[in-house]
């Protein structure tokens, strides 16, 4: 087991303490924040590579552009080179009306290749960029091949076959030497793209492979400090409150749990400090009680019993000395040792009784007082007083040790009355009051004398002191109120947060 | 008073007056004896031995306003010749080496008085020391124990009256982890099983007192 020194949680004793007190958020708010934060940070992670496998898709786009437009090139050089193949073969057959039949079949092919090419080659700028000649050369053969085409029609339609054969020669054939070197030049620019491309596309793969795992473990660090951070101020208080209660089981209800915070656990917390002060009380409470009650037997025994057979030893052993020669002095000496005897056993009766009452089982306080009451009456010889119990109020449950030394009190009263007042009424009077619990003993007997009321009364009568003590002991207050022939009368105030409090409550 | 310079003269200091009386009458039948006076507390003792200055004084321990160890010891200090007995009701070692220590000649048990004590009075004053042999037993018993410190009796007196370790180190001014040590202590050296226990023993032997 841990070692139980530590009386709180100390906030020094280990480093991340600090982290832990400032627990401000709720346990469910805890939670869901730190799950927010490893979602955003898994989502941010799988963006992250998303964005690196577009980062190696752009260079194979880029490459296919460039083998498309390098292949819109290869067709219209291929249909440049059948323009002037079909010229060749009309200018040999020296068919004017088919020449221009076909012209115009020719032209919208020628036409659609060049704007297939000027499509391909917008669609991969960068080799316009790297070779700025390209789009001029396209421009030039859309704009002459047209034209070399017209005028071929014009002059086939003249009858002048000899000028078609001559421009086929010439100026049709510099064009399919432009276009050819505009395939070449492209081929080129598109070999240099591939190469491109491809270098690209290694570097892109060499990042990735750097670049995913890195934001795969970042985001499992996240996950892990958070996990471990949501763990530990949980598990901490807790352990903290298993230590707390280990320390209640040994009986150490000193031992306070200090979370700090305002979470659950700390409300748990304060919860758990408030239960051990209450455990903590009520543990002082029996266990003044027991002392104060053992004292109370030993002091009670040395005062009373113990002084009369002290006492009376020493009177037989006079006896003893004075017999057989001074008989008549030892029968005087043995007469009032028999006397002193007897009050001896009233006194230890009256202990005995003390003691009987101590463990009162009834919990009706009035009952049992008018049970005394009978009794003390069923006593007194000479005397009957009248005796009267009354309650006032609701009757409300006491604390069984509050109610033993209410008793007691009362009892203590009682037997005064009874016994030295020689009062002819005798009265009890109990009452529960919202604001306090009242206990009043009162007869109208021939009262107290003042020197015993102000303390210098005789040992083992009355009571007086011991009434008092049992008072204070339970924070109640004690008034004595006497006068010589006018009786007199105990009070005993005990506020109702006492009498009836919770913190006396058993729950 | 009677004259007879041979009789001892004796004071007897009890707040009881039963066992006072008890005495007087013993001592009233001796005739080599005479009671010169009593007392019931021992400020009372300390003014009775001015005035009479007694051969033999018999003092009991547990008196209100002032106890006999502090009377005694007033005494003692006034009259370093004053031959005082001490009775008490329990035998409790530490109470009777401290009674010893502050010049008491004997220590009877009131349990055996009415068979010593007009020996002891006559042997002290002859100027003999006397023991009661339950009182012998008592220190024989301890006397090879552990003796509490001053600042373990504080705290022994203090759980006596019902303290629970906090109020005790308010008290005491020290710490409640002090506290709890001599409390082991404590228990160690009487042998107690518990707090209630040590209090109990702290009183049967007469470390502390009610």
């Amino acid at each position: 087991m841990q070692p139980t020194r530590m009386k709180t949680a100390d906030p020094t004793g280990h480093g991340l303490g600090p982290l832990f007190q400032r627990r401000k958020l709720r346990i469910g708010t805890r939670l869901t924040v730190c799950f927010l934060i490893i979602a955003l940070s898994m989502i941010a992670a799988d963006a992250v590579a998303f964005w690196q496998f577009r980062q190696m898709a752009a260079p194979s786009r880029r490459l296919s552009n460039a083998d498309h437009a390098s292949l819109a090139l290869v067709r219209l050089h291929l249909d440049v080179d059948t323009f002037r193949e079909r010229v060749a073969v009309l200018e040999s057959s020296q068919d004017a009306k088919q020449f221009s039949n076909e012209a115009a079949e020719l032209r919208q092919s020628l036409l659609r290749d060049v704007q297939d090419a000027e499509q391909a080659l917008r669609m991969a700028p960068e080799i316009s960029r790297e070779d700025p000649t390209i789009p001029a050369a396209l421009e030039t053969l859309k704009a002459a091949l047209p034209s070399q085409l017209d005028i071929a029609v014009q002059l086939s339609g003249a009858g002048d076959w000899m000028a078609v054969g001559l421009r086929l020669k010439q100026q049709i054939q510099d064009l399919i030497d432009l276009c050819s070197s505009l395939v070449a030049r492209v081929d080129k620019q598109a070999q240099q793209q591939r190469a491109k491309a491809i270098q690209d596309a290694e570097t892109a793969r060499q990042r990735l492979f750097v670049v995913v795992p890195l934001a795969g473990l970042l985001t499992l660090l996240v996950a892990v400090v958070l996990g471990w951070y949501v763990t530990q101020s949980i598990t901490v208080p807790l352990v903290e409150l298993a230590s707390g209660a280990d320390a209640l089981a040994r009986g150490d209800f000193c031992h306070e749990v200090n979370f700090g915070g305002n979470d659950e656990l700390a409300v748990l917390g304060k919860a758990f400090n408030h239960a051990a002060r209450q455990l903590h009380n009520q543990f002082e409470l029996t266990l003044e009680a027991r002392v104060s009650e053992r004292t109370r037997i030993a002091r009670e025994l040395h005062d009373t019993l113990l002084q009369s057979f002290h006492g009376l030893l020493l009177r037989f052993q006079t006896v003893s000395q004075l017999l057989p020669e001074r008989s008549v002095e030892a029968k005087e000496k043995l007469d009032s040792a028999i006397e002193q005897a007897a009050d001896a056993l009233i006194e230890g009766r009256d202990a005995v009784q003390g003691l009987r009452d101590s463990t009162l089982q009834n919990n009706d306080l009035a009952m049992a007082i008018s049970t005394l009451g009978e009794e003390l009456a069923a006593d007194s010889i000479n005397y009957r007083p009248a005796f009267r119990v009354a309650v006032e109020g609701e009757s409300r449950d006491l604390h069984p040790i509050l109610r033993d030394e209410i008793y007691k009190i009362a009892a203590e009263a009682l037997r005064n009355a009874f016994r030295h007042s020689q009062a002819r009424r005798i009265e009890v009077e109990i009452r529960y009051d919202k604001e306090e619990f009242r206990l009043r003993v009162r007869d109208d007997g021939n009262g107290i004398d003042s020197a015993v009321l102000a303390g210098r009364g005789r040992e083992g009568h009355f009571g007086l002191h011991g009434m008092r003590e049992r008072a204070t002991l339970i924070g109640a207050t004690l008034t004595v109120w006497s006068e010589a022939d006018a009786g007199t009368e105990v009070e005993l105030h005990l506020p109702s947060g006492t009498a009836y409090g919770t913190a006396w409550r058993r729950s | 008073m009677s004259g007879d310079i041979s009789q001892i003269r004796i004071l007897a200091v009890d707040d009881h007056p039963l066992v006072r009386q008890g005495i007087a009458g013993l001592i009233g039948v001796q005739p080599d004896m005479v009671l010169a006076g009593e007392a019931s507390t021992g400020r009372e003792a300390i003014q009775q031995f001015r005035v009479l200055h007694p051969d033999v004084t018999l003092m009991d321990l547990q008196m209100p306003e002032m106890n006999g160890i502090e009377a005694l010891i007033a005494i003692r200090n006034e009259f370093p010749d004053a031959k005082v007995i001490v009775l008490t009701t329990y035998a409790g070692d530490v109470q009777i080496v401290r009674a010893l220590k502050a010049g008491a000649q004997a220590y009877l048990l009131k349990s055996t008085l009415h068979k010593e004590l007009l020996q002891t009075i006559r042997a002290v004053h002859a100027g003999k020391k006397s023991l009661s042999a339950e009182a012998s037993y008592e220190i024989a018993e301890h006397a090879t124990d552990d003796t509490l410190t001053p600042a373990e009796v504080a705290v022994l007196r203090l759980i006596a009256a019902g303290n629970a370790n906090k109020q005790i180190a308010d008290q005491l001014s020290i710490t409640e982890e002090t506290v709890k040590s001599r409390v082991k202590n404590i228990l160690s050296k009487l042998g107690a099983n518990d707090r209630t226990h040590a209090a109990m023993i702290g009183l049967k032997r007469g470390i502390i007192e009610l």
